[in-house]
């Protein structure tokens, strides 16, 4: 046998081996398939073959379905991801981290999903070539921002950025959600990108209501503080002692930028938690609300955490009574 | 030995004696050595050309083909056509596509992160490269333009095949479809021959320029 022939069958059976041998290891070797439609993931969902010399802790498969309902004559779709093609190497799971990395890739399926069956319902497609057709565009949406989210965040090293984006995601799902905030005099309107908790305060004896999200390494509340005034001197002069007495220090007053309804608007540092707290209290119709949010201090993330900062700020608005 | 080859090969046409020094691997080299002398032999006696003139042309036409080596002339290559071109092509459309395989496989890891899609216009550029290399020390000579243009072809073919009937083994879709009919494929067929022969127009200064440096590899 001549050398190139040699050459060439030794190329046609290590090519052929290697074609195999890649479906097999992202099939977990054909092991049956369970598809988890959207829930929060546990690392028991994880059941795949790792991949050979990757320098990730986890790895997950999601998609886009669609399914139809014969009896409605509808077609609708969703997200699941496969447990077999998602994988997870054992030093990956005692990190919650990592898992909740892997839980907003799904969570994006979800909103492209959520997004497809807005599409549906809009255009009222009833043919099947016609929601694949929007399938395959949504799909390259969904890769591309797949792809942004690992790139952004580096694959969750970049801390900031992983919250960031967390933010990002459950702004998107959460968009239509309506969080009841302030029942009995509920003439405002706030966005939390999650659901919030209701949150009783106490100053000086006195009891507040309010709601409050703790997330993405960051806080969000609002407060309502039973009064109503416009003597911004007075209402400046008790919310900077408070901040001084809740143990902030390097308290900075803006005076001159208020805008709106804004009646205080100051930022502080709380030293022991190495946190930035932002404070701004707007006037509503009745009474004064107190938006609060803090997040951790670093130069290089503080961007960043501002930005979500202040769209929760922005979000805050008086509806007429 | 030499003097049995003499004796065997005696009857045997100047083509026939030519093609054994031309494919001498496949011979004794006592059998070659006979080969080449009965050549010798025979062209002193009739003054002719060693080799057919419209398959290697005379060294003035030669020269001004081979400046670019853009030469058009399609029989040096079909006179060696062989089953090894097939295997050659359908063993380096496989690797480019196992090559593939691995970058998209780890796309998503740092060493592939951002320069993926590099490393495959990369791979794909040196399975046509490793294409006319094969060739050259296959053939013991470099194929010309139109040559390496077909070979291109076989190989681009090939790819597609294999990358399709891959696709359908390990169960996914292709969805490839041509549009307008005669006039969506006459397209695509000029688009195809167009980007052959760019491509081998460059590959052509590249083999020009490696010519000078003494460093031909295809």
């Amino acid at each position: 046998m001549s050398n190139f022939l040699r050459l060439k069958l030794t190329l046609i059976v290590g090519s052929i081996s290697i074609l195999t041998l890649i479906p097999l290891f992202e099939s977990n070797f054909n092991a049956p398939v369970t598809m988890h439609r959207w829930k929060q993931l546990d690392w028991d969902d994880f059941q795949g073959f790792v991949k050979p010399f990757t320098g990730w802790g986890a790895g997950i498969s999601s998609d886009i379905f669609i399914e139809f309902d014969s009896i409605q004559g509808k077609f609708s779709a969703y997200a699941a991801m496969n447990n077999q093609s998602s994988w997870k190497r054992i030093e990956a799971m005692d990190s919650k981290y990592t898992l909740n990395h892997e839980q907003y890739h799904f969570n994006i399926t979800e909103y492209h999903a959520r997004k497809l069956n807005q599409l549906i319902k809009k255009k009222n497609l009833s043919n099947e070539s016609e929601v694949n057709s929007e399938l395959y565009a949504l799909r390259s949406e969904l890769r591309k921002m797949q792809v942004k989210y690992d790139t952004e965040s580096d694959h969750s090293l970049k801390r900031a950025f992983q919250r960031m984006w967390e933010y990002k995601i459950d702004s998107m799902l959460n968009e239509t959600e309506d969080y009841p905030l302030f029942q009995e005099n509920g003439n405002i309107e706030v966005f939390f990108p999650d659901k919030p908790q209701v949150l009783l305060f106490s100053l000086e004896d006195e009891k507040f209501t309010g709601h409050i999200l703790e997330k993405y390494d960051a806080l969000f509340w609002i407060i309502d503080m039973n009064f109503s005034s416009t003597d911004t001197s007075a209402i400046e002069s008790f919310a900077a002692s408070t901040l001084a007495e809740n143990g902030l220090s390097d308290i900075l007053v803006y005076r001159d930028l208020l805008k709106e309804n804004v009646i205080f608007d100051s930022k502080s540092k709380d030293t022991l938690k190495n946190e930035i707290v932002v404070d701004k209290w707007f006037l509503g119709n009745n009474t004064t609300y107190w938006l609060r949010n803090r997040h951790p201090i670093g130069e290089e993330n503080e961007e960043i955490y501002k930005r979500m900062g202040d769209q929760f700020f922005n979000s805050f608005k008086v509806l007429e009574e | 030995m030499e003097d049995y080859f003499l004796t065997r090969f005696q009857r045997k046409t100047r083509i026939e004696l030519q093609r054994i020094v031309d494919n001498q691997e496949h011979f004794q080299p006592e059998a070659v050595l006979a080969a080449t002398k009965l050549l010798n032999k025979k062209l002193s006696e009739q003054a002719l050309p060693i080799l057919d003139e419209a398959a290697y042309p005379t060294r003035d036409e030669k020269l001004k083909v081979d400046r670019l080596s853009l030469s058009l002339d399609y029989r040096p290559f079909f006179r060696t056509l062989s089953y090894r071109e097939l295997l050659t092509s359908i063993s380096i459309a496989l690797f480019g596509l196992a090559i593939i395989g691995i970058i998209n496989y780890y796309s998503d890891e740092r060493f592939f992160k951002d320069v993926h899609s590099i490393w495959r216009g990369h791979t794909i550029l040196f399975v046509f490269l490793a294409n006319h290399i094969i060739y050259r020390y296959e053939h013991k000579r470099s194929n010309n333009f139109l040559g390496r243009s077909i070979n291109d072809l076989f190989l681009l073919v090939s790819l597609m095949l294999l990358a399709i009937s891959y696709k359908f083994i390990i169960g996914g879709t292709y969805d490839f479809r041509i549009g307008n009919g005669v006039l969506g494929i006459i397209i695509l067929v000029s688009v195809i021959t167009m980007s052959i022969f760019s491509f081998e127009i460059g590959l052509g200064l590249l083999k020009m320029l490696l010519k000078k440096i003494r460093c031909q590899i295809f």
